[in-house]
């Protein structure tokens, strides 16, 4: 009787063991380290791909934005605040306004001697007009991220930090460079028709820099 | 047991030694604000203006430091509830581990604005309002190019590698520095965000690399200990710039020691902390998104002067 109450201990403790096991494991699910990587960035956001959002959206929304640089600057050197609620667009006061502008006149001199490749354009003005210049970043370097911030369509809040939300302006400048070594290549005489960002916190003291965007 | 003794005597005896727990006694309650360390002038700043600006609105005021000791911010927190607080304001201790601190208070029903440090998670305090140190980070490293030319040495230090914010600084420098391949960094060190590691790590340093142009440090206490080293070593024409806009910092770079900072408006966003908390207590809402970032201001000898207490005049 003692040898058949332990061999029944013996087979159902491995059965109930089992058992328990499959049943505690029935509120489990075994996931691949891809599917881990999911859930751990569950509720951060990633972000906009910099490409998508730089050709099919703000590449048009520079073009059919921009103002007349003349216009924008005479504006801006009258009253900073006043000429970004009219012109410019500004996130919040974290971020510089972003003013569009449209470049059109004649390069009247490269200067390369610094990675901040800088072309100056001298705009076309009705007459007696005062000649106001315009210096477009042609890159490598670019500085600032004027054209992410210009662009109503992408907010801090798009990004869970402020790596990636960097990540996304210097993609976006990448992006411009390229497209400037591209097809903008510019040299002393040339005419200009383009669509550029200017960034600044105040009225304007010294350069105009401006990032091209798009150009005719 | 001991270890929670101690923990809750020392939290007792850092209350009392700011000021007294009086949760109940304002027309509109009282509002917690919990920072640092009030011995810093960054952090001191942030109180000054969530203290100035809490008591403006008609609320008293507990004013605490944790320390960064994540353990003791809980601690802190959970007293203030306890004391009946309508708010926090926070800079909180560690990102990630203050997450479940602000959901304990969140559960409570104790409205938590985050100033300085924000967490990893939405939805938890009310508002998270952050430099913008990408922002401060590019814009000094964009001067200091300028200023030192785009060939040469120089050095890093940065202010604390065990706190994001210096990390953002830290990626925000080489976003604009690694695009010019002539300059070279020599050497990178961290400093922990004080004087005298920064003044020892640049000892250190000079005499490996005496040839640097410039430095570039995380924060203006380290920025401080890299100039006092340059001085004691005859290096005087090496371009030093940080981050932060202390009144420390601003008379350096009025001496023409320091070329260059970047100031955080840390009394302009415990300002704006309180505001929205005072709006949230008032309504259910602040009407603003909860992430918020605040611009840092290059700070030069031409507009030095405009500096004092982490406040920028106009």
């Amino acid at each position: 009787m003692l040898y058949r109450i332990s061999a029944l201990r013996t087979l159902l403790l491995p059965i109930s063991l089992g058992l328990g096991l499959t049943l505690a494991l029935a509120g489990c699910h075994v996931v691949t380290d891809t599917e881990l990587a999911a859930i751990r960035s569950q509720g951060q956001r990633h972000g906009p791909d910099a490409a998508q959002v730089f050709n099919g959206q703000l590449v048009p929304y520079a073009d059919k934005n921009a103002k007349p640089a003349a216009l924008v600057v005479g504006a801006l050197t009258q009253n900073f605040d006043t000429a970004c609620k009219q012109y410019g667009f500004r996130q919040s006061d974290a971020f510089p306004c972003n003013f569009w502008i449209r470049v059109q006149g004649k390069v009247t001199r490269i200067d390369d001697s610094s990675r901040v490749g800088k072309a100056y354009v001298e705009l076309t003005q009705a007459a007696g007009g005062d000649p106001v210049d315009i210096v477009l970043q042609m890159g490598p370097v670019i500085v600032g991220t004027g054209v992410r911030d210009g662009f109503p369509g992408i907010k801090y809040s798009d990004f869970d930090d402020q790596t990636k939300f960097a990540a996304f302006g210097q993609e976006i400048n990448k992006l411009v460079v390229a497209r400037v070594q591209h097809s903008l290549k510019l040299k002393v005489g040339d005419p200009v028709d383009v669509a550029a960002v200017y960034s600044t916190w105040s009225e304007p003291a010294g350069e105009i820099r401006a990032i091209p965007v798009v150009w005719k | 047991m001991w270890k929670k003794l101690a923990l809750s005597a020392a939290v007792a005896a850092s209350v009392s030694m700011v000021m007294p727990l009086n949760a109940q006694a304002a027309g509109k309650g009282t509002i917690a604000i919990l920072v640092n360390a009030l011995d810093n002038p960054y952090y001191a700043a942030e109180a000054k203006g969530a203290d100035t600006e809490a008591k403006k609105l008609g609320y008293d005021t507990i004013v605490l430091s944790h320390g960064e000791d994540v353990n003791k911010q809980n601690e802190l927190v959970n007293l203030v509830i306890g004391k009946g607080v309508k708010g926090i304001v926070l800079d909180n201790a560690d990102s990630n581990s203050s997450v479940a601190t602000v959901r304990t208070a969140k559960d409570k029903k104790v409205p938590v604005v985050l100033i300085n440090r924000e967490i990893p998670k939405d939805g938890l305090a009310i508002a998270q309002l952050s430099h913008n140190n990408l922002q401060a980070g590019t814009e000094v490293a964009q001067r200091f190019v300028e200023t030192i030319g785009e060939k040469g040495e120089y050095v890093e230090l940065t202010c604390n590698l065990a706190d994001k914010n210096c990390v953002t600084r830290s990626q925000a420098f080489h976003q604009v520095l690694d695009q010019y391949p002539d300059l070279k960094m020599v050497a990178r060190q961290d400093a922990k965000g004080a004087l005298l590691p920064g003044k020892q790590a640049m000892d250190s340093i000079l005499q490996e690399h005496p040839n640097v142009k410039g430095v570039i440090a995380g924060n203006g206490p380290v920025a401080l200990g890299a100039i006092a080293s340059l001085e004691s070593a005859g290096h005087k024409d090496v371009v030093v710039m940080g981050i932060d806009g202390s009144n420390d910092e601003r008379d350096s770079i009025l001496a023409g020691k320091l070329k260059a900072t970047v100031m955080l408006q840390a009394q302009s966003i415990a300002i704006h902390g309180v505001d929205l908390l005072d709006k949230y207590i008032a309504t259910g809402k602040t009407g603003e998104q909860e992430r918020q970032l605040f611009r840092g201001i290059l700070i030069t000898k031409a507009n030095a002067s405009k500096v004092n207490d982490f406040y920028y005049t106009k």
